[in-house]
């Protein structure tokens, strides 16, 4: 924060009236005037910044463009200082000037951080509260802020399953709350933003300017209703005062697919059906037929943005344009992206209002059975088994150049549905904001915001009838359409008497979602190369082709904060939070979201202050409540009616209703009750600083669809609250300056982080109905001879989604398969062909920890950094690996080379052979950097290079061990889109 | 430039906040595209009652009665082929009559009985207190009554 202009004027009166003292006293010594500049590893001149030496009392102030000149001679010990940034000393030789480069604390405690509904100073935050700064986000081919951050929160885990450019990641802070989790929430400049994917693929990555994450309930007790999974606060880039400036950032960058599954090659399938035959299917080719679907990815991103004002109005534009190519053929996105911020100030100064404007556009590529980005996240797209299934001794072309496609099979070369459907996907989004405080009197703010955003999405797929396959060309088109329109009137208030500090926080909260949705399917086009653009002239179209829909939902919130501070060092927040949501039962529509947290500055105490290698050390304690209703229809608590099938009524087929959905009058908020204890500290002058955060969550009345007896009930299911979860864990924050001097700097960034998470009770009432899930089967093993092979278990005392499977006991000597035969008391009882239901154990797949460790080293203008991240102690299901190696599926298709020496006779069956180790360090990225000083009229030029995904050290046998740990398929390893490895160059400027 | 006092300040936000309460305080959402009232004319009537005839489509052939039927006989029997119709050991244990109550066949059979009697006894039951009473009550009571003693007869026959 730089020092208002009176405060330098003060301190340049300061200077003057010192020098004349000089002058006065006479000195022996000839003191000379020592001229100087303070600059900042990146060359921008630190201004107002302190001069002083100690012995003389000299003191100056950096001017506005960071020079300084103060009366010195040789000996003296000259220091300088500046909020944000390291101190400085040196010695002063016989030089008459000097050039000194401050470099930046790891850990700022003035700094400030947003926090719910406000801002604060590090210093005084009671929750468990991670920023993270640009210097820090990962670099490489970023299409998406989630891949900013991943690995680099202690806590907050983000999945990114496979390297399709049109997948969703999944983001969990602390946890899933429910069973089947929810990212946490957005908040993009003080607005929430409701559907988390879409917020995230429309934010460009080069408009962010700080990412704050909020990790227990104290800090997200006051977005209460959103906020049981934790809450990202993203502030973008904001306009400043002074001149217009410009700058922009951009790269280029190649990706390949890093790993593929080893499957048997053209003469390796020839070799192992030698003997059973299989010539009829040989064509005589030769196909890598994984590498005959990638391609290199080419990527671009260009973003240009300009900034300026007075201090009067500031402002931020910015237009960025972002383009990647899968690594699979005819995958891939652009994106085009314009933000526009304003700040404007008046009436005196006690009137501000901010303004918000940001609209995009994305087109996609699908895969051809991929219509959601939010398939990868729970499916996967079934092409890739296929992909793997195919021959290789079948050539991928004709000599013609066209796809070779082999006759009288069910099977399609893989080439002819990745180039030939047409699945394309364009999202439009738009937001605007306004948000106007007015300083009533002094202390006292009070505001308005109004925020509004649409979105609407066009999915259009063609697939035409390919040569040699029968069937009908089908025809999609889709639209999905979503407002939101949120409002809130809010008051501030904040006194300081004597040693302690108020700050008084009203909010109300109105916000309305509306959904609608239509959709068209046609059948049997005369002319493909129309697509689905005359839909009139299908062949064939059904009633249950069209579909359309509509749904609103509201929240109202009312909420309140205290903050009282008492001598600098003793802090608590309070905070209460009614929320209410159409979506519950008229019983329980309202829910209450307390918390309470304190926090102890202990190294400002007395007896704590004067120890000179303890710099901060603040102890935090909270406890809240947060609630969530996310995964819960728009009208799940209400009777509906809907249609059921068609009847034939006069000759006439018709409608047929029946009851939906049965109401559930109790229907309420699931509450997460969470607790939080921190130490933040930092020793050393800063060079060691860190947090440590121990948290116990406990969520109760867990919504999810329980299984209704019928009869007495009308439908077979319904969604209650009927369960209890706890999430627990440790994680550690650490930030090391190893080395700091004026050419070399070596910084290590570290966070580590364990999370137990366990379903305490599947248990509850719906209606006078005891409720319960136990033996709900939940994730299942898929392929081939494999319908209702269920593996994945919700099981009192173990994680969602725990694997329950028999154990493998080698094979006979005929090849079968042996298991592991208990008795009823759970005693060995021996081994056999067979197993049943008892026969099955659990294994926990969830990581024990996960942990990543940045190097930023600089040396001159030349930076270098590099990140390393893992996961521990995961398993996966290899259920790609176990459909592949079965040796007694060839020759009609193809297998995997372990099928050849594995010794199965027959299909395996899911068991524990197949429950792999998944734990895996990765070199996530690798950035070489080159700071130029002011070249020609560029400031701040910066060139790199990257690379991410260098190599991964793992066991794990499949693609990749980094698969989806959401959904009822968590764990499960199939239909994996290939990950990638990317090279990338570059460039930041400013103008 | 009027500066507000305090106390003034306060007063107008406690009266905004008393007059905007009915409003700023209705949670009920408008449901678009869902039916909760039903039964109001003839036409619905006819709808309602049908799905009492429509559920016995899964008595059809593939279904879960079906493969009760007739998998358990020597009429169908579903071997293994390579790897594929392994399906877990359903087939196998269905034809050896070894399955036991987790059976997912078992279960969705029984599904089927049991829910298609509890579907017709609540159209009965709606249809009973229905006001003013429908056209040709009785002729539907007896159809329905008639559906239901089938589901009862697939239910004894497979007990």
């Amino acid at each position: 924060m730089r020092p208002g202009s009176r405060l330098a004027k003060y301190f340049q009166s300061l200077v003057l009236v010192s020098e004349i003292l000089f002058f006065l006293e006479g000195d022996l010594y000839s003191q000379s005037i020592l001229k100087g500049s303070v600059k900042d590893r990146e060359g921008e001149a630190l201004p107002y910044a302190t001069v002083s030496i100690k012995a003389t009392k000299a003191m100056a102030i950096t001017d506005s463009v960071g020079h300084f000149s103060i009366r010195a001679s040789s000996g003296d010990l000259l220091e300088v200082t500046y909020v944000g940034y390291r101190d400085y000393q040196v010695v002063l030789g016989t030089e008459n000037e000097l050039h000194i480069v401050l470099s930046e604390t790891i850990t700022n405690l003035d700094e400030l951080i947003i926090v719910g509904y406000g801002t604060a100073k590090r210093k005084d935050i009671t929750g468990a509260v991670t920023r993270v700064m640009p210097n820090a986000f990962n670099t490489g081919v970023i299409t998406n802020p989630l891949q900013q951050l991943q690995g680099k929160v202690a806590g907050m885990v983000i999945v990114q399953p496979g390297g399709d450019p049109n997948g969703d990641f999944i983001v969990r802070i602390r946890g899933a709350s429910s069973l089947e989790g929810q990212p946490p929430l957005l908040v993009i400049d003080g607005v929430a933003i409701d559907d988390f994917h879409k917020a995230a693929a429309t934010l460009n990555p080069a408009d962010i300017e700080s990412y704050d994450i909020l990790k227990d309930a104290s800090a997200g007790a006051i977005y209460g209703s959103r906020g049981a999974n934790g809450v990202i606060l993203v502030t973008t880039k904001k306009g400043n005062t002074g001149r217009t400036s410009l700058d922009y950032n951009g790269f280029v960058g190649l990706e390949r697919v890093s790993n593929q599954l080893n499957v048997l090659s053209a003469d390796q399938w020839r070799n192992a059906t030698a003997a059973i035959g299989g010539g009829g299917l040989d064509k005589g080719g030769n196909t890598d037929w994984q590498k005959a679907i990638a391609q290199s990815g080419i990527s671009q991103s260009h973003t240009i943005g300009i900034s300026g004002g007075s201090d009067a109005i500031n402002f931020r534009g910015s237009l960025g344009y972002i383009t990647q190519e899968g690594v699979i053929l005819s995958t891939g996105k652009n994106v085009i992206n314009a933000r526009l911020t304003a700040n404007q100030k008046g009436l005196n100064e006690r009137l501000e209002v901010r303004y918000g404007i940001n609209a995009s556009v994305i087109n996609r590529n699908f895969l051809p059975d991929q219509s959601t980005t939010s398939q990868v996240r729970l499916r996967g797209s079934d092409f890739f088994n296929g992909v793997l299934d195919f021959l290789p001794v079948l050539p991928a072309y004709n000599p013609d150049g066209t796809f070779y496609q082999p006759a009288n099979v069910n099977t399609i070369n893989p080439l002819y549905p990745l180039t030939g459907v047409y699945s394309h996907f364009r999202e439009n989004y738009f937001q605007g904001s306004v948000k106007t405080d007015y300083e009533i009197f002094k202390g006292f703010k009070a505001g308005v915001l109004g925020a509004f955003s649409r979105g609407n999405d066009i999915y259009d797929k063609f697939s035409p009838v390919f040569p040699g396959i029968s069937g009908k060309s089908a025809a999609v088109k889709s639209n999905n359409n979503k407002e939101v329109f949120s409002g809130d009137i809010h008051g501030n208030y904040h006194k300081s008497f004597g040693n302690h500090h108020l700050d008084l926080t009203g909010v109300y909260e109105y916000n309305r979602f509306v959904n609608d949705a239509f959709g068209v399917t046609a059948r049997g086009f005369l002319v493909p190369k129309l697509l689905n653009n005359d839909l009139s002239s299908a062949t064939d179209v059904q009633t249950s082709d069209i579909f359309s829909a509509k749904n609103e939902v509201r929240l109202i919130s009312l909420l309140g904060r205290a903050i009282y501070t008492f001598n600098n060092r003793y802090i608590l927040t309070a905070s209460f939070r009614r929320d209410g949501s159409s979506k519950f039962g008229p019983n329980h529509r309202w829910g209450n979201f307390p918390s309470v947290a304190i926090a102890w500055r202990a190294s400002n105490e007395d007896f704590l202050k004067d120890l000179r290698w303890l710099d901060n050390l603040k102890l935090r304690l909270s406890y809240g409540f947060t609630g969530n209703q996310e995964n819960l229809g728009p009208y799940a608590s209400r009777l509906l009616y809907g249609r059921s099938g068609s009847y034939l009524y006069d000759g006439q087929f018709l409608q047929s209703y029946t009851v939906m959905q049965e109401n559930n009058p109790d229907l309420k908020w699931e509450v997460r009750k969470s607790f939080n204890f921190g130490v933040d500290f930092s020793i050393l002058k800063d060079r060691v600083s860190g947090t440590i955060d121990l948290f116990d969550d406990k969520t109760s009345d867990l919504l999810f669809l329980y299984d209704l007896p019928q009869p007495p009930f009308l439908t077979n299911q319904v969604s209650a609250n009927a369960a209890t979860a706890i999430n627990r864990g440790i994680e550690i924050t650490l930030g090391i300056g190893l080395l700091k001097n004026q050419r070399f700097n070596w910084e290590v960034l570290t966070n580590f982080a364990t999370l137990k998470n366990n379903i305490t009770n599947l248990s509850g009432k719906f209606k006078g109905t005891n409720l319960s899930i136990t033996n709900r089967h939940y994730g299942y093993a898929e392929g081939g001879g494999l319908s209702g092979a269920y593996i994945t278990q919700l099981q009192v005392g173990y994680p969602a989604g725990v694997f329950w499977i028999p154990v493998h006991a080698g094979l006979d000597t005929g090849g079968h398969e042996l298991f592991n035969n208990y008795n009823p008391e759970g005693k060995l009882a021996g081994t056999s062909t067979s197993y049943s239901d008892q026969d099955r154990v659990f294994i926990d797949p969830t990581p024990d920890f996960t942990w990543g460790i940045t190097n930023n080293l600089t040396y001159g203008d030349f930076d270098l950094s590099f990140f390393l991240r893992g996961v521990q102690g995961q398993k996966i299901f290899a259920n790609a690996l176990m459909n592949l190696e079965a040796a007694v599926n060839l020759p009609s298709i193809n297998v995997g080379e372990k099928a050849l020496t594995n010794g199965f006779a027959d299909q395996p069956r899911p068991s524990t052979y197949w429950v792999r180790d998944g734990s895996y360090a990765r070199l996530e990225n690798i950035t070489l950097g080159y700071n130029f000083k002011n070249w020609k009229s560029v400031k701040n030029l910066r060139v790199y290079l990257s690379a991410s995904n260098l190599f991964i050290l793992t066991r794990y046998d499949g693609i990749d061990p980094e698969i989806k740990t959401e959904g009822s398929q968590r764990y499960i390893d199939r239909n994996y889109f290939p990950k990638t490895r990317g090279f990338s160059l570059a460039i930041r400027a400013g103008f | 430039m009027k500066t507000y006092k305090p106390f003034q300040a306060l007063l107008l936000a406690v009266a905004m906040m008393l007059w905007g309460n009915q409003a700023c305080l209705k949670l009920d959402p408008e449901v678009y595209d869902k039916v909760s009232v039903f039964w109001q004319t003839d036409d619905q009537i006819a709808a309602g009652v049908a799905p009492a005839y429509s559920g016995l489509r899964d008595y059809a052939p593939a279904n879960a009665a079906y493969v009760l039927n007739e998998t358990s006989t020597d009429e169908v029997i579903v071997p293994v082929r390579g790897g594929h119709w392994a399906d877990n050991g359903v087939w196998e244990k269905m034809w050896k009559h070894s399955w036991k109550s987790d059976h997912s066949y078992m279960a969705e059979a029984w599904q089927f009985i049991n829910s298609g009697i509890a579907r017709v006894n609540l159209i009965l039951e709606t249809v009973n207190t229905l006001n003013p009473k429908p056209t040709g009550l009785n002729a539907i009571l007896s159809e329905l009554k008639t559906v239901r003693a089938f589901y009862y007869y697939i239910a004894l026959d497979l007990f």
